[in-house]
């Protein structure tokens, strides 16, 4: 086995990524404040972006790297984008947020950092040990982020059910990486695995390593019945790290179901069929977007709310999952375009919720919100924006997201009811969502409101809703480049 | 196939049969004098009766993780040594030797993985977690 320096210029941006993080670790324990990791964290992004536009711009064609480990391809670069661009808003939402509740620890940026390289490493991953190195880098960082904040004690409990709940299913990870390696005969590459599926498809062995795979990962989106962490996790971590869980870590996991779905366990009479993972996966995904829009509808508390919010949005995404199982056409740029249209959303919407906290007074309940077009008109007409976003209202990248989502999967007959179901379910969300509508623009104001004043907070929030808008209305460009993502072999 | 589990079956009828033997040695042909201490459940000598909410010094917890993370990374050093000729040769191994070029490969992915060890390494340095103080 060789190394060609032509993977490794494929993977710069990966590698970049990590080797920035490493870099801003040590820079933190040796320079003056937090600043210079700062800097250095936020241009290590940027020149991962400028490597990731380059990748694009290059040959286009997949290319698999160290032996099918990984894959460079249309795909993985586009979610890169959106990995690379998370971690960045994480971090401009971050500082300021940590400073203003004076708890900045420099290893948030690199733990920031070394989070999104897992995630990419999910997105890259043809193998399932890649694939598990890659949920494991990611989760351990998630779990410090969300532990970062130490004077809140909700911080700690979120993070212990979140670590436990999360070694849990790396567990089920690595019992059906065992149970798949055993049954196809020592096969762990996602092609080696789809060329065995055919034979292996009838052994119990077989179908159980392929479902207990699917859990881990299930456990990873906050998929019913496997999202009991995700509420108090969300609560619980400091409003950017949040922010950075409904978004990045979300897109990363979904795009490794992607791949290990679409490749790997792709063969018919594996996703087909009564036991099926396509109708399985179909009952999780109505379970899962009904029950976090009817648990939403109860919460009082924000960010709990947005919390069950993202765990339905995990349930529309699972439509996409149950499409791209049937084999249908556009099954897969449907699910990059709602992935980036989400990402985008989550991330201005927790930038708001980080922005209208203070200093002992963080402003969580919905009655807190109360007034705020009156004093601050902007953020509280941005947040609207984000909302109707989240909600799936034109013209708004939203409903683009869906639209093209839901389309796929109406492609196939089977899966009508859960489009009918995911319409009706995104009509429920539209209340609790314009109930913070409600409080800013037609409640008086309790206490007025203070926002302290930060560029970083400000340009996140200006462009996640210059991105949403021009999603919603022009969807042309980004729809292009998710479907220069379509791979159908790797 | 079949010769395999016979091994098997040897070795833990050995294993349970050793430790069989020797408590029944112990049992039977052992002699016992009983005294106050030996009958406390902690053979150490620790009092077993007392709060359990002992406070511990927290330096020792850093100790304890630094050790296990260090320790567990110098473990994969062993696989990549019992593997070094056939991770340098260019091509795959005849008989042992290798007749391909020489390949970077195996020193490039173990300094690498040495370097972020040195990196975790120079973090808690940086960060006084090795000192006792």
């Amino acid at each position: 086995m060789t190394i060609a320096a032509a993977q490794i210029v494929a993977l710069s941006p990966l590698l970049m990524i990590t080797g920035v993080g490493c870099l801003a670790l040590l820079l933190d324990t040796m320079a003056k404040g937090r600043a210079p990791a700062l800097w250095l964290a936020q241009l290590g992004c940027v020149a991962a972006l400028l490597a990731v536009a380059n990748q694009w711009m290059g040959s286009g064609s997949s290319q698999p790297i160290w032996s099918g480990m990984l894959i460079v391809d249309r795909m993985a670069l586009f979610l890169d984008g959106v990995l690379i661009i998370a971690a960045l808003a994480t971090l401009l939402v971050a500082a300021p947020f940590m400073r203003e509740h004076e708890f900045e620890h420099g290893e948030h940026y690199a733990l920031v950092l070394f989070a999104t390289a897992g995630g990419m490493t999910v997105v890259h991953a043809t193998h399932l040990l890649s694939l598990l190195i890659g949920i494991e880098t990611m989760s351990l960082a998630a779990y410090l982020l969300v532990a970062s904040w130490r004077r809140q004690p909700a911080g700690a409990e979120g993070a212990l059910k979140y670590l436990l709940l999360g070694a849990f299913a790396a567990g089920f990870l690595v019992y059906g990486t065992a149970l798949v390696y055993g049954t196809t005969g020592g096969e762990m590459s996602y092609a080696g695995i789809a060329a065995r599926a055919a034979r292996a498809a009838d052994n119990p062995l077989f179908i159980m390593g392929a479902y207990f795979l699917l859990t881990g990962m299930l456990f990873k989106i906050a998929a019913v019945p496997f999202h009991m962490w995700a509420p108090d996790a969300y609560e619980g971590a400091p409003t950017p790290v949040t922010g950075l869980m409904a978004s990045g870590i979300k897109v990363a996991a979904v795009g490794g179901l992607v791949r290990l779905l679409g490749s790997a366990f792709a063969n018919p009479g594996l996703a087909l069929g009564h036991a099926g993972w396509v109708r399985v996966l179909g009952g999780i995904a109505f379970a899962t977007m009904t029950w976090g829009n009817l648990a939403a509808l109860r919460q009082e508390n924000v960010k709990r709310m947005l919390a069950y919010s993202s765990i339905a949005h995990a349930g529309y995404l699972m439509i996409g999952l149950v499409a791209l199982g049937q084999k249908v056409d556009g099954a897969q740029p449907a699910l990059l375009v709602y992935l980036a249209a989400y990402a985008a959303t989550t991330l201005g919407v927790f930038t708001v919720v980080a922005w209208v906290g203070r200093r002992d007074d963080e402003r969580l309940l919905i009655r807190d919100w109360a007034g705020m077009a009156r004093t601050r008109p902007a953020v509280a007409l941005a947040m609207t924006v984000l909302l109707l976003s989240l909600a799936g209202v034109p013209p708004t990248g939203g409903f683009f997201g869906k639209f093209y989502v839901f389309r796929a999967a109406m492609q196939s007959p089977d899966l009508a009811w859960l489009v009918v179901a995911a319409v009706l379910n995104s009509l429920v969300s539209v209340y609790y969502y314009l109930r913070i509508v409600v409080a800013m623009y037609f409640r008086d104001p309790v206490r007025p409101w203070q926002p302290f004043p930060s560029v970083g907070m400000a340009i996140v929030l200006f462009v996640t809703v210059v991105v949403v808008l021009a999603l919603g209305v022009v969807p042309r460009p980004v729809v292009e480049l998710a479907a220069g993502g379509l791979v159908t072999h790797w | 196939m079949g010769s395999d589990y016979i091994a098997a079956a040897l070795a833990i009828l050995t294993g349970v049969g050793m430790a069989v033997v020797f408590s029944a040695l112990a049992r039977f042909v052992g002699e016992r004098r009983v005294t106050r201490a030996k009958q406390i459940p902690y053979e150490a000598g620790s009092d077993p009766v007392g709060s359990p909410r002992v406070r511990m010094p927290v330096r020792f917890y850093p100790v304890a993780i630094l050790f296990l993370a260090f320790d567990i990374e110098v473990a994969f050093l062993y696989p990549w040594a019992v593997n070094f000729a056939s991770l340098s040769c260019a091509g795959p191994l005849v008989k042992g030797t290798c007749r391909a070029g020489v390949s970077w490969l195996g020193l490039g992915a173990l300094a690498l993985f040495m370097a972020v060890l040195l990196v975790a390494l120079a973090y808690v340095w940086r960060k006084r977690a090795i000192g006792w103080d």
